[in-house]
């Protein structure tokens, strides 16, 4: 692991050298152009000077642009380079109350490579390959059981409100889950996040309560406090199951009139801790409104396929695993999660011109059949997970499909410029996923071959539907 | 109050630390410009046209990128304290 940090730090640093090298010479052969062609036409020095710098400085702050989105790998634009200008890129930093290290603004793009080595840390961390990481069923039923009483003795509380926000997808699987258990909920009229900015007239000026499973960085919870206060509300509640203190804090700091409710606060450590332990297998037990977001591809391969084995398959430094775990009760069967980045590369170089991976996950449920004796069979069920943080506005026009795609299906395309800037889920998601398949197909076939002479005798591949309708950036 | 003082503290420990920078970069700047009439002035001799030419260029080039890192700078404190 010290390897990939530290070539991830030769390669930023050559990259950012290259690319500074480069851009500042062409700004100094600009800038000898422009004062020698201002000799030849001004002899006043007073104006020549002046003009001089007028030039010069949009220059230069042309240059740092370029600078900056070449190592960040943005799309160079004239709306772009405004949002640089003025700062609007980094909003999100300011908001949450960390001012960000002069050296990054000196080198911005060094951010991207704070965060690649932020994910490969918390990669290391998670990383119990040695051994498996049981999920404590009974603490986690405890706590599920915790969690509902305390839903119990505030419904009274939730029940004065006239609506419910779900935040994302987590946040709808655990609330529809908690409607099942306490019905008086169905009262609240349910909006999804996505779904608010389509539905401002009937948010406005309402009791609202928002439930999100955790409260961690914040941003989710701030961009959609500021876009409801926008709109307008009477009161407005934040309830989530658990909660980071110092996030928290901040939070209330700043949304002195937005009431936060939440079932467990707990520090960074604590936090990842209790998320670990219980949430997920919270999450696992709820998820069933989730599958419908994800492909599911059944395999079934000749040879008994043990996690050692397939550790030793993925072992490289192109794939991290980071999660490998075995429910007690069923000693055959194991899950492990493996994170793909190289598939972003891939991704970039295909149609998809300008977009950008937050997550290229995939989780395998692994079977073994017949574990006792070296011969066998395994069942694999892979499920990606992949999450799309930015991508072009027109993208959806390039490869509507439509058969399922939701703007033809509602028949309203071209009704207004707003409508037309949207983009439908479904088609992102799934041509996302299709190309995700075909590349990870091809490499997971190939090292099987290479590594375990294994052959895969059954394929069955489901695609997604969801039924969401989200904005292009 | 503890609490107060303790995140007044963090912001001063963000302003020495954007005032170093600050104060470096303006050093280097400097140096950069000394090194650049040094040369220019000793290696050189100083009615060479293109070479006075290349020297104010330069120079004029450090100055716009350092304005560049100013106004950053300003505009990223204006917005840390509007927060």
């Amino acid at each position: 692991m010290t390897d990939i940090k530290i070539k991830l730090r030769k390669n930023a640093f050559i990259k950012t050298m290259v690319l500074r090298v480069v851009l500042y010479t062409m700004l100094l052969l600009c800038s000898i152009a422009a004062l020698y062609l201002l000799n030849t036409f001004a002899s006043q020095y007073n104006i020549k000077y002046v003009i001089y710098v007028l030039i010069l400085v949009p220059l230069a702050f042309f240059f740092q642009y370029l600078i900056y989105s070449f190592s960040m790998e943005k799309k160079i634009s004239f709306n772009n380079f405004k949002d640089t200008l003025m700062e609007l890129e980094s909003a999100d930093n300011i908001r949450t109350g960390v001012l960000d290290h002069p050296v990054k603004f000196l080198f911005p793009e060094f951010e991207l490579f704070y965060k690649l080595e932020d994910s490969v840390n918390d990669k290391i961390n998670f990383q119990k390959l040695g051994e498996i990481n049981y999920i404590n069923k009974e603490k986690a039923l405890q706590i599920e059981k915790e969690f509902k009483n305390f839903i119990s003795d505030n419904l009274q509380q939730f029940l004065e409100y006239d609506l419910v926000i779900k935040m994302k997808r987590k946040g709808k699987a655990i609330f529809d889950d908690l409607i099942e258990q306490f019905p008086p909920l169905e009262k609240l009229v349910p909006f999804t996040d996505p779904a608010v900015i389509y539905n401002m007239q009937k948010i406005k000026d309402r009791k609202i309560l928002i439930f999100d499973d955790s409260i961690h960085h914040s941003n989710s919870a701030r961009n959609i406090i500021d876009l409801i206060k926008k709109i307008g509300y009477e009161k407005i509640l934040f309830l989530t199951v658990v909660a980071q203190k110092d996030s928290l804090e901040s939070l209330k700091r700043e949304y002195p009139d937005v009431v936060f409710l939440q079932y467990e606060i707990k520090d960074e450590e604590e936090y990842k801790k209790f998320y670990a332990e219980y949430m997920i297998g919270y999450l696992d037990h709820v998820n069933r409104s989730l599958e419908n977001d994800h492909a599911l591809i059944k395999l079934k391969i000749d040879t008994l396929i043990k996690k050692e084995d397939f550790i030793d398959i993925f072992e490289d430094n192109r794939n991290y695993i980071y999660e490998v775990e075995r429910i007690v009760e069923k000693e055959n069967e194991y899950k492990i999660s493996l994170e793909c980045p190289w598939i972003y590369d891939k991704m970039k170089n295909s149609i998809f011109d300008n977009i950008k991976m937050d997550m290229v996950k995939v989780r395998f449920f692994i079977k073994l059949n017949q574990p006792t004796d070296t011969i066998g069979t395994t069942d694999i069920n892979l499920s990606p997970a992949l999450i799309p943080r930015e991508f072009d506005q027109d993208f959806c026009n390039k490869r509507k499909t439509k058969d399922f795609c939701l703007l033809y299906k509602l028949n309203i395309l071209g009704v207004n410029e707003e409508i037309n800037n949207l983009v439908c889920i479904n088609c992102v998601i799934n041509n996302l996923t299709s190309d995700f398949i075909n590349e990870f197909m091809k490499y997971f076939e190939m090292k099987l071959r290479e590594k375990k002479r294994a052959n895969i005798i059954e394929k069955n591949i489901s695609f997604p539907f969801p039924q969401e309708l989200y904005r292009g950036k | 109050m503890k609490q107060f003082l303790l995140h007044a503290w963090e912001d001063i420990k963000e302003i020495i630390l954007h005032l170093f920078t600050s104060a470096i970069v303006i050093i280097c700047v400097s140096f950069v410009f000394y090194l650049i009439d040094f040369v220019v002035k000793h290696l050189f001799s100083e009615e060479n046209y293109s070479i006075l030419l290349l020297e104010t260029a330069s120079q004029g080039t450090i100055l716009a990128l350092f304005l560049v890192y100013v106004y950053k700078s300003l505009i990223r404190a204006i917005k840390n304290i509007n927060r």
